[in-house]
C-alpha cells in the first residue's frame, strides 16, 4: 500500500484530502508545517508528497527544494514525486511559475480550489510510473 | 471683505488669493497684507493706490508692509481683518508722497497763487488810489472783484487742470490783458508796474516748462510794448528807456526758463528710472514668488503621486492577498461538498437540489475571486499574452458555444456573422476567448427576453473587426465613458441587482489593449450596445509590433526598474522583418508606445524623476536617448531629465530570454553608472 504524506496547515483542507485518499486506498500521513514535513519525509520516506506552499516554518517551495537536494546527495533511494498545492495561482504568469517550479523541483502544481479527483488521478499516474 | 468692483480684476484676484492663503493657514496671523500697487504716471504726476488688509480693530501697524510686489504675510493679529484702501500722489518732482487728506497743493503752486494775489491787490490798490477809495466806477470795481474771486476759485479747480502748462499760460496772458486794460482805463498806467508781470512770469517758470515761460514772456512784452505806445505816444515811447528793458527781461526770463526746464527733465528722468527699477524689483519678487509656489506645487504633486502609487500598489497587494485568503476556506468547502457527491443517490430530491446550489455558488465564488486576481495582476502590469497566428473562429466559436445554452434559457437569439476569407490574426486565442465570453455574458445579462445578440467579424482597412451587438438596455453616455474602469457598474449599484464584480470589462479592455488595439463601445440607451475592437493581421510587421509592445509594456509597468527594449532587426542577418529606415522605425516605435500604454498604469509612467530608463538596442543606427526622450516628452508633455543608459548589442543574449534575464543584463550593463546619487537600489523592492 502506497504511503502518501499530505502537508497543509489548514486542518479542514487536510481532513478532506486525507479522507479522499484513504477512500482511494492509500496510507495517508499528515504534517502541518514545513519543518514537521521535512522530519517526516526523512523518517517515513513516503512514496509521494502532497505539499501546500504557504506553510508555517519553511514554505513548500523550500521544503521541496531541500528534499531534492537530499535526493541528489543520495539520502533517499529514489526520487519522490512531489505535487504542490497553492492558492497563489501563477498560471497567468508562466515566467514566474517556471521560476518557482524550477527552484522547488516539484513535479506538478495544483491551484486551489481544486478537484479532489484531479489530485487522485495525478497520484495514480505518478505512483504507477515509479 | 470688499474689493471695489471697478478695480483691475488681476488685483482683485491677488487680494482674494491673499485671503484664501489667510484662511488656509487657519490660525496664522498677519500684520497687513498689501496688494500690489498699480501706478499711473500722468503728464507730470504719479498716482498710486493700494489696499492693505489689516487686523480688525487697527491694532497692528503695517510694519511688514511690502510696498510693491507680492503680498507678504506676517505673523500676528487675530482672525478678523479689514481692508484699508490707500492712495498717494507724487507730484511732478517725483518725491513727495502725500497721503490723502493733506493739502492738495504743492509748495510751488501755493507760492504762485499767493504772488498772483499780490499782483491783483497791487493793481487794485493803484486803481482804488486813483479814485481816492470812494468813487470807484462799478465796472472797474467788478473787474477787481472778479480777479480776487478767481484766485479763491483755484481751490475748487481739479489739480490736473491747475498744474497743466496750458492753463498756466492762458492764465498769465489773461492776467496781463485785464490788468493792462484796467490800468489804462483808470489812467493809472505806469510802465514800472509791468516789472511785476515779469515776477509772475518767473513764478510761472516754476511750472518748469520752457514753452510756457517763453510764451508768457513774449505775450507780456508785447502787451507792455503796446501799452507804452498807447499811453505815451509813438515818439515818446521810442525815446523811453523802458523799451530797452524789454529785450533784456525777455532774455533773462528765457534763460531762466531754459534752466528750470532742464532741471525738471533731469528730475523726471531720474524719477522714471527709479520707478522702473522699483517695477523691475517688484516683478522679480513676483517671479520669485511664482517660482516658489511652482516648486512647492511640483513637490506636492510628486508627493501625491507617490502616495497614489503606494495606495494603488497596496490595493493590488491587498486584493491579491485577500483573494488568496478566500481561496483556502473555499478549498475546504469545495472538497467537503465534493466528498458528498458520491452519496447523492442516497439523498432526497430537495437535498440534491441544495447540494447543486451549493456547488454552483462555490464555482461562482471561485470565478469572482479569479476575476479579482486577474485585475490585480493587470494593474500590476503582469498580464501576458502568447501570440500566435490564429483564425477569428478559434476564439469566437468556443466562447459562443459555451454561452449558447445560457442565451437560449434567457430567450435570446444568438447569431454569429463571420465574413468569409478573413485573414489570420496575430493574437492570443485563450485571452480573446475570455474577452468574447465576457462580452457575451454581459450582453445576455443586459438584454431582455426576446432580444438578439450578434457576434460579428469583418474585414476593415486596419484589420479584422470583432464586435458583439445586442438589443439590450444600452448605456448612458456617462456610463459609456466609465464602463471600462475597474469595479465600475453601470446604473445605481444599490437599486440594480448586483451583476458581478464590475471587473469583466476592465479585464477585457486590458487584454484587448495588450493586442495593441482598443476595446470600444457605441451605445444608445434602451436601444442596445455594440462592443468592438479591431485586430491586426498576422503579418510579419504586426508580429514585430506585438514583440515591441510586449517590451514596452514591461518597460512601462515594471515596478522598480524601467527599461525599454527596442530592436531593429537587420535584413542582413536573415531574420527578415522591418525594412524601414531607422527614423521611420523610430516613429513607429513612438506610435506604438502611445497606442499601447494601458490607462490603468498612467500613474506609473508619470513619475519618471528618480527612475532609471535603460534601453537595450540590438539594431544599429538608432539613437536610444532620442527614443526615450521623445516618448517621455509625449507621455508627460515635458522634456524630463531622466537618466538614460543605452546598452549595445553585446550585452544582449539570443532569443529565449526571460524578463528577469533581461533586467539582469540591463543592470549589469549599467553597473558602471551605479554611483548615481538618487539612492535607489533597483533591487530593493
Amino acid at each position: 500500500m502506497a504511503k502518501i504524506l499530505v502537508v497543509d496547515d489548514e486542518a479542514d483542507v487536510l481532513e478532506t484530502v486525507r479522507y479522499k485518499l484513504e477512500q482511494e486506498g492509500y496510507e495517508v500521513q499528515t504534517a502541518t508545517d514545513g519543518f514537521q514535513a521535512l522530519g517526516m519525509v526523512r523518517a517515513q520516506q513516503p512514496d509521494i508528497l502532497v505539499l501546500d506552499v504557504m506553510l508555517p516554518g519553511e514554505n513548500g517551495y523550500r521544503v521541496a527544494h531541500y528534499i531534492r537536494e537530499d535526493e541528489s546527495a543520495g539520502v533517499y533511494p529514489r526520487r519522490m514525486p512531489i505535487v504542490l498545492l497553492t492558492a497563489r495561482d501563477l498560471s497567468a504568469e508562466p515566467e514566474r511559475e517556471k521560476m518557482f517550479m524550477e527552484f522547488s523541483g516539484a513535479d506538478h502544481v495544483i491551484y486551489k480550489p481544486f478537484e479532489l479527483d484531479e489530485l487522485v488521478s495525478w497520484i495514480g499516474r505518478n505512483l504507477s510510473s515509479t | 471683505m470688499m474689493v471695489p468692483a471697478d478695480r483691475e480684476p488681476a488685483l482683485q484676484q491677488s487680494i482674494s488669493m491673499a485671503w484664501r492663503d489667510l484662511r488656509l493657514r487657519g490660525g496664522a496671523d498677519v500684520d497687513a497684507i498689501v496688494s500690489p500697487v498699480p501706478t499711473h504716471v500722468g503728464d507730470n504726476a504719479t498716482t498710486s493706490w493700494w489696499q492693505e488688509l489689516r487686523p480688525r480693530g487697527g491694532q497692528g501697524s503695517a510694519a511688514r508692509v511690502e510696498r510693491r510686489g507680492h503680498l507678504e504675510l506676517g505673523d500676528r493679529g487675530d482672525a478678523g481683518y479689514d481692508v484699508v484702501e490707500r492712495t498717494c500722489r507724487m507730484d511732478e518732482f517725483g518725491e513727495t508722497v502725500r497721503p490723502p487728506g493733506e493739502s492738495r497743493f504743492s509748495f510751488r503752486l501755493r507760492a504762485f497763487i499767493l504772488l498772483r494775489l499780490t499782483l491783483i491787490v497791487a493793481a487794485s490798490y493803484l486803481v482804488l488810489a486813483q479814485y481816492e477809495f470812494v468813487m470807484v466806477p462799478s465796472g472797474q470795481a467788478g473787474i477787481i472783484f472778479l480777479g480776487l474771486a478767481s484766485n479763491v476759485l483755484f481751490w475748487l479747480l481739479p489739480r490736473p487742470v491747475l498744474t497743466s502748462p496750458r492753463f498756466l499760460a492762458s492764465l498769465v496772458v489773461a492776467d496781463t490783458l485785464w490788468v493792462a486794460i484796467l490800468l489804462v482805463v483808470s489812467g493809472r498806467f505806469n510802465p514800472e508796474f509791468f516789472y511785476l508781470f515779469f515776477f509772475v512770469v518767473l513764478l510761472a517758470a516754476i511750472g518748469e516748462n520752457l514753452v510756457v515761460i517763453l510764451l508768457g514772456t513774449i505775450v507780456v512784452s508785447i502787451a507792455y510794448f503796446l501799452v507804452v505806445f498807447v499811453t505815451m505816444g509813438r515818439a515818446e515811447a521810442l525815446a523811453s528807456s523802458t523799451l530797452i528793458r524789454i529785450p533784456f527781461l525777455l532774455a533773462a526770463a528765457g534763460f531762466y526758463g531754459y534752466l528750470v526746464d532742464r532741471i525738471r527733465r533731469e528730475r523726471q528722468k531720474a524719477a522714471a528710472e527709479l520707478l522702473m527699477v522699483e517695477n523691475l524689483r517688484s516683478q522679480q519678487r513676483q517671479l520669485e514668488e511664482v517660482n516658489r509656489r511652482l516648486t512647492q506645487e511640483i513637490r506636492d504633486r510628486q508627493r501625491i503621486e507617490e502616495e497614489l502609487k503606494r495606495a494603488s500598489d497596496m490595493k493590488s497587494v491587498f486584493v491579491s492577498t485577500v483573494s488568496h485568503e478566500f481561496k483556502t476556506p473555499l478549498t475546504a468547502i469545495k472538497n467537503a461538498v465534493d466528498l458528498l457527491a458520491p452519496r447523492i443517490e442516497a439523498l432526497g430530491e430537495s437535498e440534491r437540489r441544495f447540494l447543486t446550489i451549493t456547488r454552483r455558488n462555490i464555482d461562482r465564488l471561485a470565478f469572482i475571486i479569479g476575476d479579482l486576481l486577474e485585475i490585480s495582476r493587470i494593474e500590476a502590469g503582469r498580464i501576458r499574452c502568447d501570440f500566435e497566428e490564429i483564425t477569428v473562429e478559434s476564439f469566437i466559436e468556443p466562447a459562443v458555444s459555451s454561452i449558447e445554452s445560457q442565451a437560449n434559457e434567457s430567450g435570446l437569439t444568438l447569431e454569429v456573422q463571420i465574413d468569409h476569407d478573413l485573414p489570420l490574426v496575430w493574437a492570443d486565442s485563450k485571452r480573446l476567448e475570455q474577452v468574447m465570453a465576457n462580452l457575451l455574458s454581459n450582453a445576455i445579462k443586459f438584454t431582455p427576453t426576446g432580444g438578439k445578440i450578434v457576434v460579428g467579424a469583418g474585414r476593415t482597412a486596419a484589420g479584422v473587426e470583432i464586435s458583439v451587438t445586442d438589443t439590450g438596455i444600452g448605456l448612458s453616455p456617462e456610463d459609456s465613458e466609465k464602463i471600462f474602469e475597474p469595479f465600475y457598474q453601470a446604473g445605481d449599484p444599490l437599486t440594480d441587482r448586483s451583476r458581478g464584480t464590475g471587473l469583466g470589462l476592465a479585464i477585457s479592455w486590458s487584454i484587448v489593449a495588450a493586442h495593441g488595439c482598443e476595446l470600444k463601445v457605441s451605445s444608445e440607451l434602451r436601444r442596445g450596445s455594440r462592443f468592438f475592437f479591431t485586430l491586426g493581421m498576422a503579418s510579419e510587421r504586426t508580429r514585430e509590433a506585438t514583440h515591441l509592445e510586449e517590451a514596452i509594456r514591461r518597460f512601462v509597468t515594471f515596478p522598480f526598474f524601467s527599461f525599454l527594449l527596442v530592436e531593429q532587426r537587420d535584413e542582413g542577418n536573415g531574420r527578415g522583418a522591418a525594412a524601414a529606415s531607422p527614423s521611420e522605425f523610430l516613429d513607429a516605435v513612438c506610435e506604438r508606445i502611445e497606442a499601447v500604454l494601458p490607462r490603468s498604469n498612467d500613474h506609473i509612467i508619470r513619475q519618471p524623476a528618480s527612475r532609471r530608463v535603460v534601453i537595450v538596442l540590438l539594431g544599429t543606427g538608432l539613437d536610444g536617448g532620442r527614443i526615450v526622450r521623445r516618448y517621455l516628452a509625449e507621455a508627460l508633455g515635458t522634456d524630463p531629465a531622466v537618466p538614460v543608459t543605452v546598452c549595445g548589442p553585446s550585452v544582449f543574449p539570443e532569443d529565449g530570454h526571460t524578463g528577469f534575464q533581461l533586467i539582469h543584463a540591463a543592470m549589469t550593463a549599467c553597473a558602471d553608472e551605479k554611483e548615481d546619487s538618487d539612492g535607489e537600489d533597483p533591487r530593493g523592492r
